[in-house]
């Protein structure tokens, strides 16, 4: 696999106020075909980031290169239209009056012809288990199948950076499910596409290639999740509990039972029947 | 919310449900011509608007449209025809009239009470044509075919895209938003505000205990819209292209060709000042 730089920031800085800064020299890098998962509390600037990243708010401070350019006024739009976001709120960006219709939306707006648009629309939604349900109105939709749109709508425009903001937290635990399952399939798939997964569930950061923990505005912390999550005494003053696995082998290790934690629950216990 | 709210889109695989919505248009606006054309004299108008509601009557029909439902759901209109038929009365008749008999002092004319009941037939079949196009066309088609329409004044910079979208956001969020006043609604009737019962006073201060926090969830919906949208690469003055599109078949050229025809013996009538009453040698009002 290709590891080029899809994302090079250094020292961002961003207020929406003047004084205030919610985003305060955060550096960070991202390579092609990895999955970055930013932790945070709300208000830590995660959302900030994310729409820095997507050319949603401007560059205030800071130095930021996209696929391996520094965005500018010429090619700003063409380096963001290669990467996708879906938000937290499934409602709040579903666009049009059916599932086609907002699936193709961001197509529309590549003035792509029809006919492409259809066969795109079309492969889009049956990567995320959706195309039974072309026609359907957002209204008859659950949060995961609306959620699920959302992420096709964004495929459809095959991105090479995917950023998740907090895309399952608004979904009761079936929704979540559906969504990761989508996000899985995808990631065996598509195994160059670089995924960015902004959340504050911790127990999603064990599957990711890399953490960074963000607290008022600044990175707080940034490494694998092994070294994030073993580092209790750093978790416990950021406020964050970690995930279950690293809870369970601390509390083995306290009977004087060793296990090594990782994202596959029954491997880590696997010792255990040995 | 009522879920049952009058002209609201009732799918149904009729003829009428099929046709292009920009015929249909079209066709809506030939048969208001019909409707309103001045004829001959106060019968023939009836004559006219009753075969203006045989029609109606057979396109609610052919669309499952029911036409009693509207009938009965109409009923604020009784008080438009009180006030019209006052106005009408109070209006100085210049051409004099005949005279049908005095309220204190005030002469009251056929003529009047006629003008407020033409105008009244008039209207209720305009409304009721209104909710058949409605009841059979999605609100998104409306909007598609009315932007089409619209497409020719964006070439003198007129931004019909730019309404044709904001009209169809407005569509697709009414739902999300009456869900919204759902929700609030409840939780304010939780916390004791009463909004059925209690003086004006304290039913306007529920209401808008209600508008607030609706006007500031609505704010913060289109703001999280806004920038999907624009992660999605939306530019409203940029080229688009539309997955959708509208096909105009035969069959609705020939719908459209049949409202025309229709349009066009009226406007025959109307300009010939055809009498059928006359042509029995009857004279009538
Ligand atoms: N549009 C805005 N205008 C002004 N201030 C804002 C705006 N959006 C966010 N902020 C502020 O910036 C800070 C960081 O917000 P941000 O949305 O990035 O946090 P977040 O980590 O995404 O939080 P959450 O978990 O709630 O989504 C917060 O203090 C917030 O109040
Ligand atoms: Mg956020």
């Amino acid at each position: 696999m290709d590891h080029r730089l899809i994302v090079r920031a250094k020292d961002l800085t961003f207020g929406y106020r003047k004084g205030e800064k919610a985003l305060r020299n955060v550096s960070f890098e991202l390579n092609q075909g990895r999955y970055l998962v930013i932790l945070g509390h709300n208000g830590s600037g995660k959302s900030t980031l994310a729409r820095i990243l997507t050319g949603l708010l401007p560059l205030q401070g800071g130095e930021l290169e996209l696929f391996g350019e520094v965005p500018t006024k010429e090619n700003g739009a063409s380096l963001t239209r290669r990467i996708g976001i879906v938000f937290q709120n499934p409602d709040n960006q579903f666009v049009a009056s059916s599932v086609e219709e907002d699936i193709a939306f961001g197509l529309e707006n590549l003035a792509l012809p029809r006919e492409e648009m259809v066969r795109k629309v079309r492969e889009a939604a049956k990567m995320v288990g959706m195309e039974e349900f072309l026609n359907k109105a957002p209204e008859n939709l659950s949060g995961g199948q609306k959620q699920r749109v959302a992420l096709a709508g964004v495929l459809a425009m095959e991105p090479d950076l995917l950023i998740l903001d907090e895309a399952t937290s608004m979904l009761d635990p079936k929704g979540k499910r559906e969504v990761y399952k989508a996000i899985d399939g995808l990631r065996q798939t598509h195994p160059s596409l670089s995924l960015i997964s902004i959340t504050h569930d911790v127990e999603e950061a064990l599957h990711a290639d890399r953490v960074i923990v963000l607290s008022d505005g600044l990175k707080a912390m940034d490494g694998t999740p092994d070294e994030i999550f073993s580092k209790k005494e750093e978790l416990k003053r950021l406020r964050l509990y970690p995930p279950f696995v690293y809870r369970l082998s601390s509390a083995l290790k306290k009977l004087g039972i060793d296990i090594v934690p990782e994202g596959d629950l029954e491997r880590s216990l696997s010792p255990l029947w040995r | 919310m009522s879920a049952d709210l009058l002209g609201r889109y009732v799918p149904y695989g009729s003829f009428v449900h099929k046709m292009d919505p920009r015929a249909k248009i079209a066709a809506l606006i030939a048969l208001m011509v019909a409707l309103f054309l001045g004829y001959a004299n106060y019968s023939m108008s009836f004559v006219m608007a009753g075969l203006c509601l045989v029609l109606f009557m057979a396109l609610a029909f052919i669309s499952h449209t029911s036409f009693l439902s509207i009938l009965s759901s109409m009923k604020s209109l009784w008080f438009m025809a009180l006030v019209l038929l006052i106005v009408y009365c109070l209006i100085p008749r210049s051409a004099g009239g005949t005279l049908a008999f005095y309220i204190g002092s005030l002469p009251i004319y056929y003529e009047s009470i006629l003008d407020a009941l033409r105008i009244l037939v008039r209207l209720f079949l305009m409304i009721e044509l209104t909710m058949i196009l409605t009841a059979t066309t999605k609100p998104l088609d409306l909007t598609f075919a009315l932007e089409w329409y619209m497409k020719p004044l964006g070439y003198i910079g007129f931004p019909s895209q730019e309404i044709a979208m904001t009209i169809s956001l407005a569509l697709r969020f009414i739902p999300t938003i009456l869900e919204d006043v759902e929700r609030i609604m409840r939780a304010q009737e939780s916390r004791g505000v009463d909004f059925k019962h209690g003086k004006i006073s304290t039913r306007i201060r529920a209401f808008v205990s209600l508008l607030v926090p609706i006007f500031v969830s609505s704010i913060m919906r289109s703001e999280e819209l806004a920038d999907a949208m624009g992660a999605r690469g939306y530019d409203p003055r940029g080229e688009r292209t539309r997955y959708k599109v509208l096909t105009f078949r035969w069959v609705d050229a020939l719908e459209l060709l049949f409202c025309l025809a229709f349009m066009g013996g009226c406007i025959a009538i109307s300009v010939t000042a055809f009498d059928l009453f006359g042509l029995f040698g009857l004279t009538v009002l």
